[in-house]
């Protein structure tokens, strides 16, 4: 029997000189449960992310994942292990295919090309890029982009995806299609997902639990309808009620 | 399959050989060599470019093979191809330590860094008498029985190894390092140690380069620090600007034409560099993917239909 908790993060500080990004932050994520990361900007959504991807090494806590202690690894181990992170802005290979772009992310995982190919192609399809799989990725328009990032990601098949503001700039339609693709990752395949993410409605839409950060620190969480409702997370975001 | 363009280039590669074998004179086998090392040592200069990164300590690297190779052919009379061998070897292996320190810097970082350990080597070899000190080294000749076949023989080395960096390029590894130069970061997520890639591509370049230094060492028959200061990879860079960094090709048109044009710069004295300096210049300006996107132009056929899985 695997773990109920896929990533456990515990007491992690991370500081730059003086200023503390993070300070003490407790959180999980449980297996196959889509788990929003909000809080207003500067909250350290993109630090928290930094440290569980293994760019940033905590200043203190620990990080369990997959029921292994990961503090310290650097981020190809952490990939390795299963846990697969976006970047806020344009994680792609500009100059490459949208083919190419992905097949990089299988290349660690299988040596026969078949077996690569046949990942990308399976790829690709789930995240409605088939027809453009011979498109240089930095030509496509925004909305694709975002999707290329994501298959990146979602290619390793991950037991977690950690998306940094995927939905950034998309659509309505788009971020409607976005949602549904997050859904199947998660019912067909059994990624749990990680959402760092400013678009509230959709936050709320796809999240079974929602983390509040603010000011570096844990503010609150529970479920959409909880967190809503919740009067510190309000004036976190709008300021106090005079 | 082979295609139309595969074809030309392997026929180029022939009349190459047989124009190398047939050339006569001391000046026609001189200049073969010059250009096949310069076709060499440009296209392993665009090798570490693919990671993005300017090379300058190749120059160095150079240095490092011939000084090994001439040693081991004049010091201990080691067979040429045992020679050849410790040359890019010691190229390789010194690029290795090199790398793992120094490739956690990059862009303009690495540049500089790479550009002091040239340098450095240069102002090292002018110490050391053991290898002659400033007047350098001399007697290395190839052995009697290959004189007559030498520049064909280092064609057809030159012609080995631009078909490994070739396919190098296009296998998996060769789509990391054009992974790495476009967001590094990116790579390190799909659980790629960019670090050590990075490296094992400086070392392979440097194996190359270590051959080139060894094969010139070899032609010229002397060698001294002066051989081996940054302005080899200042060159070498001209001869990728004008031919093109887009395809190993044109590392190897630039280095063809340029080095036959540098012959009447020779008479240009002190002026000299400035050809180059301006070759770079108009190569950069006149030709935005030098002569080899010119060649594209003009040939559609050129152009290689990108398909998945290729």
């Amino acid at each position: 029997m695997e773990p109920e908790i896929l990533l456990k993060v515990e007491g992690v500080s991370r500081h730059f000189g003086g200023l503390a990004a993070v300070s003490d932050l407790n959180f999980e994520v449980r297996r196959g449960e889509i788990l929003g990361l909000i809080g207003p900007n500067g909250a350290g959504k993109s630090t928290t992310f930094n440290v569980i991807s293994g760019f940033y090494k905590p200043t203190r806590g620990r990080l369990h994942f997959a029921g292994e202690d990961i503090t310290g690894r650097n981020p190809a181990q952490i990939s390795r292990r299963g846990l697969v992170r976006t970047f806020q802005h344009g994680s792609l290979l500009r100059e490459m295919t949208v083919y190419d772009n992905i097949l990089v992310a299988t290349i660690s995982l299988f040596r026969a090309r078949l077996e690569r190919d046949r990942r990308v192609m399976e790829t690709a399809e789930m995240l409605r890029l088939s027809d453009h799989l011979n498109e240089i990725a930095g030509n496509l328009p925004h909305g694709l982009q975002r999707m290329v990032s994501i298959a990146i990601a979602f290619a390793r098949r991950s037991k977690l995806l950690c998306l940094d503001e995927p939905l950034t700039g998309l659509n309505q339609i788009e971020v409607a299609s976005a949602l549904a693709i997050f859904r199947r990752i998660r019912d067909e395949f059994g990624c749990t997902i990680l959402l760092v993410e400013h678009n509230m409605k959709a936050v709320m839409e796809i999240c079974d639990r929602i983390v509040v950060l603010d000011h570096g620190e844990f503010l609150a969480e529970g479920k959409p309808s909880e967190i809503s409702k919740n009067e510190a997370v309000i004036s976190a975001y709008l300021g106090k009620r005079k | 399959m082979v295609s139309r363009s595969q074809a030309v280039v392997a026929a180029a590669g022939v009349c190459a050989l047989a124009g190398s074998f047939f050339s006569k004179g001391d000046f026609a086998s001189s200049l073969i060599i010059w250009v096949a090392v310069n076709v060499l040592m440009t296209a392993s200069f665009r090798f570490v470019l693919l990671i993005g990164e300017l090379n300058f300590a190749m120059a160095g690297f150079v240095g490092i093979g011939a000084y090994a190779a001439g040693m081991a052919t004049t010091m201990y009379k080691l067979p040429f191809a045992l020679s050849l061998l410790l040359g890019a070897a010691a190229a390789g292996l010194i690029s290795l330590v090199v790398g793992f320190v120094t490739l956690r810097a990059k862009g303009p970082y690495f540049l500089l860094i790479s550009f002091a350990f040239t340098e450095v080597l240069r102002l090292i070899y002018t110490r050391m008498d053991v290898i002659g000190g400033n007047s350098g080294m001399i007697g290395i000749f190839p052995p009697a029985y290959l004189a007559r076949f030498y520049p064909t023989l280092v064609v057809f080395i030159t012609i080995v190894f631009l078909f490994v960096l070739y396919r190098l390029e296009r296998s998996a590894f060769g789509k990391i390092l054009v992974a790495i130069r476009n967001n590094d970061e990116l790579v390190q997520t799909v659980g790629i140690d960019v670090h050590m890639t990075k490296v094992w591509c400086l070392g392979i370049a440097s194996f190359v380069t270590g051959v080139c230094g060894a094969l010139l060492a070899h032609a010229n028959n002397v060698i001294s620090p002066g051989d081996f200061s940054f302005l080899v990879a200042v060159y070498t860079l001209a001869y990728l600007k004008v031919g093109g960094e887009s395809h190993i090709l044109g590392a190897v048109l630039g280095a063809i034409v340029l080095t036959l044009l540098a012959q009447y710069a020779l008479g240009f004295g002190a002026y000299e560099h400035i050809f180059y300096g301006a070759a770079i210049v108009i190569g950069v300006l006149v030709l935005p993917d030098g002569l080899y996107g010119l060649l594209q132009r003009m040939l559609p056929g050129l152009r290689r239909p990108a398909s998945p899985g290729n």
